[in-house]
């Protein structure tokens, strides 16, 4: 991100944060900046940084460089801006034998936005006991416990750690369907950090990238689906090499992959669907088609094209 | 549906708004109402432990007490006594109370620094950290302070119920508030220390290991170097430094536990106080720069977990090389153990710390060079002082410096010289002498310090050697010319000593002075001979006392008046086999028992019946009465009964042996305030013992309470005999 860069009303800006614990470089000068009413989604690979850079933005930890900003202020030991921030960990803390009902009135103290009309509808809905010690709680009543609690704080940035994981796969939708009405009501923005590519995908419309401490991108789903293309089609001839791609000007394509499979050809490029289909188009293929890439198969080119070696993981 | 529900949200409006600020205004950068609330509600059966704790430690131990004896509950100031050393530090559950009280309850609150999940959920918290810890700390203390009052109230009913101090309810109100300031203050120092020793660390046991590095280290290097003081120096009498008021001065801990709640000033409480809260102060601002992600390693600073490292690495490597040398035959090739010890001290020291440290024995061997560095720091300065390079040993005082010299040959007669001619030799004689590996020890020097205000004041000018000295004790050591030529250096001395006309004056005159004075026979003023433990000792080596009555005294006294005038100043040639310690007019002498007093020697065996005619009295002490056993060789051969043992001691033929009842509270004082003996008396007995002091004239005052052990409460009295008046600062 530019030094230049103004941050806008209400977005958490994220300003060439580095973070390291011992000798390990956790993040390394990472920007990125988190515009309020969108769904953001932290993906990455494990180790890449991305609970901790969501625990510098709940003011958990302290970036060694660079700062985490909200509304312009920092967040580090900002009580009136954490207050708008509530962060909800893979592993949420509970008190020792507190039930849901003591960790409410505990919030309830800490949180001035806390509303007992959403607690009550929450706790209602997911059905929790809320007189009953939550260590006695499955892993996924806990996350449920913990969402409701986090939700009933009314924050103005929620912020996810692997919040999915757990949850059965109907509490899962539905707690997402919860996360993007708040979104549609302009009052939340949700920060979800997962390795779970699909689990963001049909819920974010912005994705940062964080590999091995730095981020990658940091875009919106929709231009990213747009910029990055699947093409499977025949050629007539079987000695077309990924560099003979090019457009009627001679210019050539940015060919992510390119896999051969019998008489069928895989590519996976960057640039504009025209363009694609221009200089696929030249080639005379039998066939073709553009197919739309996951974002887990996004996610996997890009790590790719920064050496991240999957088939040496997998093999 | 769920639209309906969640357009309730944010209802308190958008962030700066009045009504927020209003509502932020309760929460500060320093304390969190709320919050303290909450674990005030938490922490509820922390509160309720430690008063259930306290009320076994204070009510019901003052009900036990006041149920057990009448002594107590008669007399108002005898049960006022007993109350407040009840809620003393004589009191060990309250004093136990006050330090692991104060170090448990720092540790629960502390312990949010300890686990990370909480860690990071209390830093995600819209609170500034130091509000937090500051929030929980207060909800801690208030329950501590929940529970001693809690105790308190208990005892107002007990003393409502006690008809002795009913009408002094004010006093005993009084005094509990002042001791619940008291155990306050010090519960406040634990505390504190606790937290700084926590908000170093990132575990709970490193915590606990901090926390006693806290406290003790400091006492345990400086103990540590005296030790090794003791080892290198022979002129430095390392147990002059070794009293309470080093280690009080040192360590918080030890202080609280020997003194007497009566006995601290306002002035220690309220250093107590400072400290716990300047302990506080600090851990909060350690707080607030420590880093969340601390939370589960050892410790939150790399550079205190370094320091800590090295110091008891160096400590241990001191340890080591002392251990090592004391093991080792004392002479030159105790130099190579040493080295070895220090060695090894350092380097397992440094190994298992790193391990600890850094959670792995990978990281065993890291910071080689810092660790050298200290390696070498250390065992050098343990070598300069075994080698005596400083030449802190060499040191003689200047001639103007000696007021006189005490000279010991063999442990034997001991004899004071101020003549300066006589030190001038001897002082001569010591600076040309120089230090060699062995040592022999068979003679010896106690120099009196001119000019120190201390001595003048509790040594007389006439002073005679008595076992225990206040004075600093020097020795002659070994010079390189050999131990002949040392012996001919103390030959050429004792000469020029003998040699003089006034000897018999200043060495057997003052004896026999000694002897000459009024030997009455009483029980208060028995005497008895105390053999040596030598290989020639004068009864087949048993080693112990005999006590022998008045008359046998005097006569035995005789026959070795007798023995000294028949050997005169040849005596000092002889060795000197066992001492006999008589009680006189004017306080304890020791007089050396020579192989050449046969006739003594032969009376003595004849009265004590024969070898190792020794017998030992032992006592039950929880017993209301005494069952007073004698032994013989270690078997029980006639079991007392009360009226033998009154007449035993009324008699003079036998007194208690002071040395097994050094809990009992009765003591008998001389003139000079020297004890007499010490007595385990019964309550039953103590009109017997009345009558028995108005019997030789003594005086009975009550005796302090704080003088009474409180394990003997229930079989003993808190009275004593004193002769005269009471000694300054006795009793006060």
């Amino acid at each position: 991100m530019s030094e230049q860069y103004t941050p806008l009303a209400g977005e958490i800006c994220i300003c060439n944060v580095t973070k390291t614990f011992d000798s390990v470089r956790s993040l390394d000068r990472v920007s990125a900046t988190i515009r309020h009413g969108s769904i953001f989604g932290l993906i990455g690979s494990n180790g890449a940084g991305k609970s901790t850079l969501l625990r510098i933005m709940a003011g958990i930890y302290r970036p060694d460089e660079g700062s985490v900003t909200y509304d312009g202020e920092d967040v580090w030991e900002n009580t009136m801006r954490k207050q708008d921030i509530v962060y909800l960990s893979d592993d949420q803390f509970f008190f020792p034998h507190g039930t849901v009902e003591d960790m409410a009135r505990y919030y309830r103290k800490m949180y001035i936005n806390w509303s007992d009309e959403k607690y009550e509808y929450l706790r209602s809905i997911f059905n929790l006991e809320t007189d009953r010690r939550i260590s006695t709680f499955s892993k996924g009543m806990q996350k449920q416990a913990s969402v409701l609690l986090a939700l009933s704080c009314c924050p103005k940035y929620l912020l996810c750690d692997e919040t999915f994981d757990g949850l059965d796969p109907v509490m899962r939708q539905f707690v997402k369907r919860l996360l993007a009405e708040e979104v549609a009501d302009g009052t939340l923005t949700p920060v979800i950090a997962s390795h779970n590519m699909r689990e963001l995908e049909d819920i974010c419309d912005h994705i940062g990238l964080l590999h091995k401490g730095g981020i990658l991108f940091d875009r919106e789903v929709d231009a990213m689906k747009t910029s990055i293309h699947k093409i499977q089609m025949v050629l007539p001839h079987s000695d077309v090499d990924a560099l003979d791609f090019c457009t009627p000007q001679g210019e050539p394509l940015h060919v992510v992959s390119y896999k051969r499979s019998g008489s069928v050809l895989n590519l996976i490029v960057r640039g504009e669907r025209e363009r694609v289909e221009l200089a696929v188009g030249c080639k005379n293929p039998l066939f073709y088609e553009l197919v739309p890439l996951t974002l887990e198969e996004i996610f996997i080119c890009e790590m790719e094209e920064k050496g991240y070696d999957f088939n040496s993981i997998i093999g | 549906m769920i639209l309906t529900a969640l357009s309730v949200k944010r209802t308190d409006g958008e962030a700066g708004t009045g009504n927020q600020i209003r509502r932020i205004g309760s929460h500060n950068d320093w304390f969190v109402p709320g919050l303290y609330i909450n674990e005030l509600r938490r922490t509820w059966s922390m509160g309720l432990f430690c008063a259930i704790i306290l009320f076994f430690a204070i009510p019901v131990f003052v009900l036990m007490a006041f149920s057990t004896s009448d002594y107590y509950v008669d007399r108002p100031e005898r049960a006022l006594s007993l109350l407040e050393e009840c809620f003393s530090s004589a009191n060990p559950f309250v004093t136990i109370y006050a330090l692991l009280g104060g170090i448990i309850c720092a540790l629960l609150v502390a312990q949010y620094l300890f686990d990370r999940r909480k860690t990071n959920f209390v830093c995600s918290l819209p609170v500034k950290r130091q509000a937090y810890f500051l929030s929980a700390t207060a909800a801690s203390l208030t329950w501590s302070v929940f529970a001693w009052i809690t105790s308190l109230l208990f005892l107002v009913p007990i003393a409502l119920l006690t008809p002795a101090i009913r009408s002094h309810l004010g006093v005993v109100i009084g005094g509990f508030f002042v001791m619940l300031l008291s155990w306050l203050c010090i519960h406040l120092y634990f505390y504190g220390l606790t937290m700084l020793a926590c908000a170093f660390c990132g575990t709970s046991s490193m915590g606990i290991g901090m926390c006693l590095m806290l406290g003790g280290y400091v006492p345990a290097a400086v103990l540590s170097l005296i030790g090794l003081a003791g080892m290198s120096f022979s002129n430095i009498n390392s147990n002059y430094y070794l009293n309470e008021s080093l280690f009080s001065a040192l360590s918080g801990v030890f202080r609280i536990s020997i003194h007497t709640a009566k006995n601290k000033s306002p002035l220690f409480l309220l250093g107590c106080a400072g400290l716990g809260v300047l302990f506080l102060a600090i851990s909060v601002l350690l707080c607030t720069v420590r880093r969340s992600e601390k939370a589960g390693t050892p410790f939150a600073f790399d550079r205190v977990r370094d320091l800590v490292k090295y110091l008891l690495m160096a400590l241990a490597t001191l340890l080591g090389g002392m251990l090592f040398w004391a093991m080792s035959d004392g002479s030159w090739s105790s130099i190579f153990w040493l080295l070895f010890g220090c060695v090894c001290g350092g380097l397992l020291s440094w190994m298992i710390c790193n391990t600890i440290f850094y959670k792995t024995p990978k990281m065993m061997f890291t910071g080689r060079r810092s660790m050298a560095l200290v390696l070498v720091i250390i065992t050098v300065c343990t070598l300069c002082a075994r080698l005596d390079l400083f030449r802190v040993d060499a040191y003689i005082p200047s001639d103007a410096m000696t007021r006189g010299v005490t000279l010991s040959m063999n442990g034997g007669p001991e004899i004071t010289i101020r003549d300066k001619s006589l030190l001038r030799i001897y002082n001569t004689m010591a600076k040309n002498g120089q230090r060699t590996a062995d040592r022999h020890g068979t003679v010896e020097l106690y120099w009196l310090l001119h000019g120190n205000e201390k001595i003048d004041n509790n040594v007389p000018a006439r002073a005679v050697y008595f076992g225990g000295s206040v004075w600093n004790t020097w020795y002659l050591l070994p010079v390189a010319r050999s131990a002949y030529a040392l012996y001919a250096d103390w030959c050429t001395f004792v000469q020029a000593l003998t040699a003089r006309d006034n000897f018999a004056d200043i060495y057997l005159e003052e004896l026999y002075h000694s002897i000459q004075k009024d030997m009455r026979a009483s029980p208060q003023k028995s005497f008895r001979i105390m053999i040596n433990t030598r290989e020639n000792v004068l009864w087949d080596g048993f080693e112990g006392t005999a006590y022998v009555s008045g008359d046998a005294l005097l006569a035995l006294l005789d026959i070795y008046r007798e023995n000294i005038r028949a050997h005169g100043a040849d005596a000092m040639q002889y060795d000197c086999i066992g001492d006999m310690r008589v009680k006189t007019d004017s306080g304890y002498v020791m007089l050396p028992i020579f192989s050449y007093n046969e006739t003594f020697n032969e009376a003595a065996k004849k009265m004590l019946g024969g070898p190792s005619g020794d017998y030992v009295m032992e006592y039950d002490y929880e017993t209301t009465f005494v069952s007073a056993t004698v032994f013989r060789h270690g078997v029980a051969v006639a079991e007392l009964s009360e009226e033998e043992w009154d007449a035993l001691l009324r008699d003079g033929k036998m007194t208690v042996n002071t040395s097994s009842a050094e809990w009992n509270p009765l003591m008998l004082f001389d003139t000079e305030y020297n004890v007499v003996t010490v007595l385990n008396v019964v309550e039953q007995m103590q009109e017997k013992y009345d009558a028995s002091a108005d019997e030789y004239g003594y005086t009975e005052k009550e005796t302090d309470v704080s003088y009474t052990n409180t394990n003997t409460y229930k079989s003993t009295l808190t009275g004593g005999f004193w002769l005269g008046q009471t000694p300054d600062g006795f009793g006060k």
